[in-house]
């Protein structure tokens, strides 16, 4: 069965979009990318630091990914707004992650600020994808604003703590028809899989791979985990009961007494 | 052609200042964009300039002179989630 995912008019090869950030060595993220299949990277935009030699994130990004630069560092739509139309500049293409956060301790971000950039960006033929807190209201104006799909938090940016938002992102897979990509938070495979069982179309992991023990391997099963999660929402899975129901007939059990005739005769 | 602020230059010389990425430099007058990004050592293909708020196209480095008190700055992706 084709499963076909689509973002602007792009067909995306895969649903695990990769983070670039807190790598411990920047030359792990091409293989991070290779072996994951990954095909959506992310990237943010800094002053250069003249004073030393940098490395160009743009050197470890391979050739076939779609770059998406997010807006962080922006604490309002207008300074996530210049900060899209740089990226631009920069000639990787017009996709841009809309991050606009003022809250230093949970990273929250603004859902107000975020809508109103989304206007002004998709206006000007941007790919937004804005990064939010789950909320139905907010999720159809960013929709009715242009938005190619909305990415609410699964918990906050760096803590691993996984889906903890579940239920309000069920809310959106249900009501809202344009792609939904958990961001932030995941910190375990299962927790990828989680959100793909449930219906998201994607998610976005950085730090459970950058920081692990092996982000090139993690990074691998992150891949395989969004891969079965999709699968298994697919395939469409069982229901949850609250009484127990047997695996095989209640009929036909083998004869008892002759069971017992057989222990006795030390069988 | 570029000195850091505390160098010091030929006594005499004409110098303006500019304001790269928040530091202040001594620069030749009308120097051009494309020289500041050379002498920093920077790869024009991989940045964008802005100067006084306003992108600056990659076809106008050559050309565009900067004037005292600009203030530029020169932005690079970097590791981002």
């Amino acid at each position: 069965m084709n499963d076909i995912f689509i973002i602007g008019d792009k067909e995306i090869k895969s649903r695990l979009f990769i983070g670039t950030g807190k790598f411990p060595n920047n030359r792990l993220i091409p293989e991070a990318v290779r072996r994951s299949g990954a095909q959506v990277v992310t990237v943010a935009l800094r002053r250069v630091d003249i004073s030393s030699k940098q490395e160009n994130m743009l050197d470890f990004i391979p050739e076939d990914c779609i770059i998406m630069p997010n807006t962080s560092g922006a604490v309002n739509a207008e300074e996530a707004v210049r900060i899209a139309r740089i990226a631009r500049h920069l000639g990787c293409g017009n996709w841009v992650k809309i991050e606009i956060i003022s809250d230093t301790r949970y990273l929250m971000p603004d859902n107000y600020e975020t809508i109103k950039a989304t206007e002004i960006l998709a206006k000007e033929g941007f790919v937004v994808l804005p990064y939010v807190n789950p909320d139905l209201m907010d999720a159809r104006r960013l929709r009715d604003a242009g938005a190619a799909a909305i990415m609410p938090l699964g918990a906050p940016i760096g803590t691993n703590k996984g889906l903890k938002t579940k239920e309000l992102v069920q809310i959106l897979i249900e009501e809202i028809d344009i792609p939904i990509i958990v961001d932030a938070g995941l910190g375990k495979p299962s927790h990828a899989a989680e959100c793909m069982e449930i219906g998201a179309d994607a998610v976005l992991v950085n730090t459970a791979i950058a920081i692990s023990g092996d982000p090139v391997a993690m990074a691998e099963a992150f891949s395989l985990a969004v891969k079965a999660g999709r699968m298994a929402y697919i395939a469409g899975m069982a229901e949850e009961k609250n009484v127990a129901e047997a695996s095989s007939p209640l009929t036909g059990f083998l004869n008892k007494e002759a069971g017992e005739k057989c222990e006795n005769r030390g069988m | 052609m570029l000195s850091g602020k505390n160098s010091a230059h030929t006594g005499g010389d004409v110098v303006m200042k500019v304001y790269v990425n928040g530091k202040e430099f001594d620069l030749v007058p009308g120097a051009r964009i494309i020289e500041v990004l050379n002498n920093l050592n920077i790869n024009p293909d991989r940045v964008v300039v802005e100067r006084n708020g306003s992108i600056i196209d990659r076809k106008n480095y050559h050309n565009e002179q900067l004037k005292e008190g600009d203030n530029v700055e020169i932005i690079m992706f970097v590791g981002g989630g």
